[in-house]
């Protein structure tokens, strides 16, 4: 009888188990009885290059879930949503298994063995080098695979293939900072550590967008203790401007003026630091004079902003108080980036605002591992950060590798958009895209489509439905995150330890197997051909890295990383284990060959993209959502992540631009630029300028309407800069 | 060459395939909850004591918008593919730049409409303060959805149940934070202890376009430093969507209306027809409408909420209804003689349970806080179209008080109900109608005239099309029916 109400009521019963939960290991919490975890496996994320730590969940079958690894210095236990959504585009159905290969007669992509594939790749690659010359085969990387594959793919490229063109997407989002820092400090040497968000009195945000770009980056900030006064420049009212203590709304690539008015303010009003300038720079008094031409009435006229907004950022340089500042894209992606980032760098310089905690010139990364590229790709630089024009430097790679230092160039060949128009005129016959997705990242995307129809295209991904994958003549299925060994550098030169927690599926192979074999099936031998494991090439990283300023000779093997929760460069031979975070240059001491750190500015010059009466709206990209990772390749196959950003792709324009083209909230509208045409809703958001538009970089079409400019020092491309008109859709 | 890389080969695929995670199991461990220290003074030291209750906090300036809360509950809960019983959504002020995401899941309320609505009993308030859903009680009718005015249950359709937050209640009882207060970078979301008295908190889920707290009691607590401009607004607000056309439940409330219609002037005239087309109207929707459930064999467990809810109410008299029909359209078959009289008061009844049940129907919309159904429009919706379908069946059959003039004023009764429906939230269904609607609107118009025009020379025609109009008009009662919610995000 006491069961009665139970048949009635049913309390327990297999749905309620379902969700039934218990804690199974220690450090771990409770988590799902059906997801049960056997062991866990600690590894750091694979998206941006916060470099967050990870708990994978294992069970004997594999992963089966995920959460923060609440240990790790980065992220103290909190993770994005990507990350906590890591795990679903490996477990994806759409996974390519099977190498593929374009059949002339039909057009179809049709399965074939890895045999074949590697024997039509080597084909087809000495028949483009033999025709075209060295440069006449490419490869385009990434920053999404560790730093041991980036050394394994250059090398195998540059010094065992012989072939000269090469280039990474940190092209796309790095090269301007990799450029700065380097003309500035002699090394590209992010000078910060992540305690610096914390520990800073004044953290002045320069194009940058944390709070949805790097979330928990900007939980550092939020774990600030100290009050401090938080500021945007930025034209949107982005998420983090909404949450700052000020924003200020400058008009767009107006910051050079901006931080040069600046600079001269701070020099009337007393504050550059004499001491600090005269013992560790070079140049000050040339910059100095240069600034004349750059009162505070030009800035507030070419920023749009009050003179009230103006003293606002030069109070912030009081004596005694600890300013960073710190930027992402808006700088990065410009026509003058190079010199932008610098007038940032230049601020600090003369501030003494560098190597003190809560200071710094702060380029925060984007993918996760172009700080790996941008020093082991062998593309802008040679390996360990050294001088493709620098005799000895190349000497010194000669000899590691045992070739002649005559087969290493003395240049870094022709960049991102340099090898793309050469492959557009015919002049290249081989493309290897690994691990990125430029048909549809690229700006102005008709220029890579151009390239990939004139050359033999093979794209090596982990899926072969990416529209980069869809204009393949051969298709490498490729491992990807979670699936293979490595390490990674994280924005504040943190190497951190990924691993292996899954196996590719099908026939997929990880990217290192894949340059064994690539390596094997063209015949290099000698150091590049004996190289197996991840390990193996954590150790040339370390011989290469020796005596330079990126040293991690003191680590001696990859689980040495994991067991220090990652480590910073540099970490030469007995230094390890260093402190948990260290930033650079406190002593005042630079990598210049005179150790002073240099002022390096230009006048700035006018967008060449202007506004016309056809186009009169400023089209600005970015990131649309914390949820959303670049082309969506990986993002896009989870549905938890799917459900957090609109399905449809939005333009966001101010309610005066949209009133004036009778549009509101949801309508269809067409995006017209000189260079084509994309569709989208209209968002009215008050948070944008009137006159200017902002469009998520992740809708397919968004590089339809870029138009290909390029800053002349870094080659990156400028992306926030596009001339539209928007209309309704009929 | 070529052997050397099929050696190769064999060997990279050899190396893949040994790995095992078991290898790796030992990468990292921890003491206690190493998480906690991360939540700290975010959850309570204890667990609750009489007169106590667990209550969400959000600190409104914490929340960055960056949805990790919603991953970490789907995540950790071990929730299927795409569910998750948070969700962030955004307050904004219009020619302002004044913004605020706003997370939200079930705030376990003092007086749950949930758990009142639901006519399975499938819901239960927990001592602590949560309101728990049975998994395996529930039967997938789905109207949890409707009556919580936040959006909190949320159905699994390959489960066929609803699913919602548990305030993650096994964590809480281990000292552990829930998911989402673990997961969110900032700290803007806590538990805390609130005293039974003050669980509503009142006043502090005032939000923007959000259904006043005095309805259901709701006892998380929104915080911001600064009180919210009055010009604020959810984002979800500016691009209405269609919702499900529930087809089932429109033919449902169709057939149940006519049935009960007809069964009114079948008292008029001593037919069996009449009560036999009742009959299987009555029949054929409860049907069909059960076909909608995730679980039809717990369907009998519908009635196991009398005592609060109009679901329940509904189900158990068109069970009635459908009974008494059958009794007085197929009585006179039976071997044992019907009395006139005693057939008479059998019509009688099941007439007057027909209209009550209608009314049961009326009230199961009229309860939740849709805004074009909490209106009395839903009443004389339901009361014109027992009145337009009653008189055109009637007409059919010859019945007396039946005919065009009957029938005019049901439809004329259907169409002020329409408008007046979407007076409930005139932007928003309006705009939904005339630009996602205007061709099932219009649709549904044409054959409203089209069936009157019938009516007299081909008064079965004219019933059919009558039918099917209103078949059309009630999908488009349930397409505009706008849910109340908490705020969500642009388009969607």
């Amino acid at each position: 009888m006491a069961d009665l109400p139970n048949l009635v009521r049913i309390f327990d019963g297999p749905a309620t188990r379902e969700l039934s939960q218990s804690r199974f290991l220690p450090g771990l919490g409770m988590v799902p009885d059906r997801l049960a975890p056997q062991g866990l496996l600690r590894t750091v994320c694979g998206y941006c290059s916060t470099g967050c730590g990870l708990l994978v969940h294992l069970q004997e079958g594999g992963a089966v879930n995920l959460s923060p690894d609440p240990d790790y210095p980065v992220n103290l236990g909190a993770a994005c949503p990507k990350g906590w959504e890591a795990m679903a585009p490996l477990a994806s159905p759409d996974r390519g298994t099977v190498p593929l290969l374009r059949d002339p007669s039909t057009g179809r992509m049709k399965p074939v063995s890895w045999e074949r594939a590697l024997e039509v790749f080597v084909e087809k690659l000495r028949e483009a080098l033999s025709r075209h010359g060295s440069d006449g085969a490419a490869f385009l990387s990434t920053g999404q695979i560790p730093t041991e594959e980036m050394l394994f793919l250059g090398a195998l490229w540059k010094f065992g293939i012989g072939a000269t063109a090469a280039d990474s997407n940190t092209r796309q989002c790095m090269a301007t900072a990799h450029t700065a820092y380097k003309d500035s400090f002699g090394f590209d040497a992010p000078p910060f550590t992540y305690a610096d968000f914390e520990e800073s009195d004044s953290l002045v945000f320069v194009g940058a967008n944390p709070a949805i770009a790097h979330p928990i980056l900007w939980e550092r900030v939020l774990k600030n203790r100290r009050n401090p006064t938080i500021v945007v420049l930025d034209p949107r009212r982005t998420e983090t401007a909404q949450a700052a203590t000020r924003h200020v709304a400058l008009a767009p690539k107006s910051d050079l003026v901006l931080l040069y008015a600046l600079a001269r303010e701070l020099i009337q009003r007393g504050r550059v630091d004499t001491a600090f300038v005269e013992a560790h720079t070079e140049g000050f008094a040339s910059f100095a004079n240069f600034l004349q031409e750059f009162p505070r009435e030009r800035a507030l006229e070419e920023a749009g902003i009050s003179a009230e907004e103006f003293a606002f950022l030069a109070d912030l340089f009081e004596p005694g108080k600890r300013v960073s500042i710190w930027w992402t894209m808006g700088v990065n992606q410009s026509h003058q980036a190079v010199r932008t980032a610098q007038a940032i760098v230049n601020l600090c310089l003369m501030t003494g605002n560098i190597g003190k905690p809560g200071t710094g010139p702060n380029s925060i990364t984007g993918q996760m591992n172009a700080m790996g590229s941008r020093l082991f790709s062998c593309t802008s630089s040679l390996p360990g950060g050294r001088d493709w024009t620098n005799a000895s430097h190349r000497g010194e790679i000669a000899e590691y590798f045992g070739i002649p230092a005559s087969g290493i160039p003395s240049s870094s060949g022709p960049a991102y958009d340099q090898i793309l128009s050469k492959a557009g005129n015919g002049e290249m016959g081989f493309l290897w895209v690994v691990a990125t997705n430029p048909a549809h990242s690229w700006i102005g995307q008709r220029d890579f489509a151009q390239a990939a129809e004139k050359t033999f295209l093979v794209v090596q991904d982990m899926y072969p439905d990416t529209e980069t994958a869809g204009m393949a003549d051969l298709y490498l299925p490729s491992g990807g995150w979670g699936e293979k060994d490595g390490s990674i550098i994280n924005s504040e030169r943190r190497l951190g330890r990924m691993r292996r927690a899954a196996t590719p599926p099908g026939q997929a192979l990880s990217d290192l197997d894949i340059f064994r074999l690539v390596a094997r099936a063209w015949g290099v031998g000698g150091r590049i051909g004996s190289w197996r494991t991840a390990e193996d090439l954590f150790h040339a990283m370390r011989d290469l890295s020796r005596g330079r300023p990126c040293d991690i000779s003191g680590v001696e093997n990859l689980s040495a990383l994991e067991l220090q929760g990652g480590v910073q460069w540099p970490c030469p031979e007995g230094a390890y284990p260093p402190a948990k975070e260290r930033r650079l240059f406190g002593d005042g001491r630079f990598f210049t060959k005179s150790g002073k750190a240099r002022f390096v500015f230009d006048p700035p010059r006018p967008s060449p993209n202007a506004l016309s009466a056809t186009f009169p709206l400023r089209m600005l990209t970015g990131r649309g959502s914390s949820s959303q990772w670049h082309t969506l390749t990986r993002t896009s196959r989870s549905a938890v992540l799917r459900s957090l950003s609109p399905a449809d792709p939005v333009v966001e324009m101010h309610p005066t631009d949209a009133a004036a083209r009778d549009l509101v909230q949801g309508d269809w509208v067409r995006i017209r630029s000189r260079k084509g045409v994309a569709r989208a809703r209209v968002v009215v958001a008050s948070t944008m300028r009137p006159g200017e538009v902002f469009v998520p970089m992740h809708a397919p079409d968004a590089n339809q309407l870029t138009e290909p400019v390029f800053d002349p020092h870094s080659r990156q491309p400028s992306y926030k800069d596009g001339a539209v008109e928007v209309e309704r859709d009929r | 060459m070529k052997p050397v890389l099929a050696d190769l080969l064999g060997e990279v695929f050899r190396e893949r395939d040994a790995w095992t995670a078991v290898e790796s199991f030992s990468s990292w461990h921890g003491e206690g909850h190493a998480q906690s220290r991360h939540y700290e003074g975010l959850v309570p030291l204890s667990t609750p004591v009489a007169g106590e209750r667990y209550a969400f906090d959000v600190d409104l300036d914490r929340c960055s918008g960056c949805k990790a809360c919603v991953t970490a509950c789907h995540s950790l809960n071990g929730l299927d593919e795409g569910e998750s019983w948070r969700q962030v959504g955004l307050l904004r002020e219009p020619g302002l730049a004044a913004q605020f995401t706003v997370t939200s899941s079930c705030h376990h309320c003092e007086d749950p409409a949930c758990s009142n609505g639901c006519p399975t009993l499938a819901y239960e308030k927990l001592d602590n303060g949560i309101v728990k859903h049975l998994d395996d009680q529930c039967m997938g009718c789905r109207y949890c959805e409707w009556t919580c005015p936040y959006g909190a249950p949320q159905w699994n359709a390959e489960r066929g149940i609803v699913r919602k937050c548990d305030l993650c209640h096994s964590r809480l009882r281990e000292g552990e934070a829930p998911a989402c207060v673990q997961a969110c970078p900032n700290g803007a979301i806590a538990v805390r202890l609130v005293p039974v008295q003050g669980a509503e908190r009142s006043g502090t889920m005032d939000l923007p376009g959000v259904v006043e707290p005095a309805f259901t009691r709701p006892s998380t607590r929104y915080l911001a430093k600064d009180p919210f401009s009055s010009r604020l607004r959810p984002a979800h607000e500016d691009t209405p969507e269609p919702q499900e056309p529930h087809i089932p439940l429109a033919f449902l409330l169709v057939a149940t209306q006519a049935g009960a219609g007809l069964a009114v002037f079948a008292l008029f005239q001593n037919r069996a027809l009449p009560w036999r087309v009742s009959f299987v109207l009555a029949l054929a929707g409860i049907g069909v409408g059960s076909a909608h459930l995730g679980h039809p064999e717990r369907a009998w467990k519908a009635i196991l909420n009398l005592r609060r809810s109009w679901f329940s109410r509904e189900v158990a008299g068109f069970g009635l209804f459908a009974g008494l029909l059958g009794l007085r359209a197929f009585g006179g078959l039976s071997p044992i003689a019907v009395s006139a009289s005693l057939a008479e008061w059998n019509g009688g009844a099941a007439a007057v349970v027909g209209l009550l049940s209608v009314g049961a129907s009326a009230m199961l919309y009229m309860v939740t806080r849709r805004p074009t159904w909490h209106h009395p429009s839903v009443a004389l919706r339901f009361a014109s179209t027992v009145i337009l379908l009653g008189s055109a069946t009637g007409t059919a059959f010859h019945t007396p008080g039946a005919g065009l003039r009957a029938v005019v004023l049901g439809l004329s009764g259907q169409f002020l109900a329409e408008v007046w429906s979407v007076s409930g939230a005139p932007g928003a269904a309006g705009r939904m109608l005339l630009v996602h609607l205007r061709g099932p609107l219009a649709l549904r118009i044409a054959l409203g005239f089209a069936g009157m025009a019938l009516v007299h020379p081909h008064p079965l025609a004219g019933a059919i099309v009558l039918f099917a109009a209103t078949f059309a008009e009630r999908i488009l009662f349930f397409r505009t029916a706008l849910p109340a919610r908490m705020p969500g995000g642009f388009l969607g």
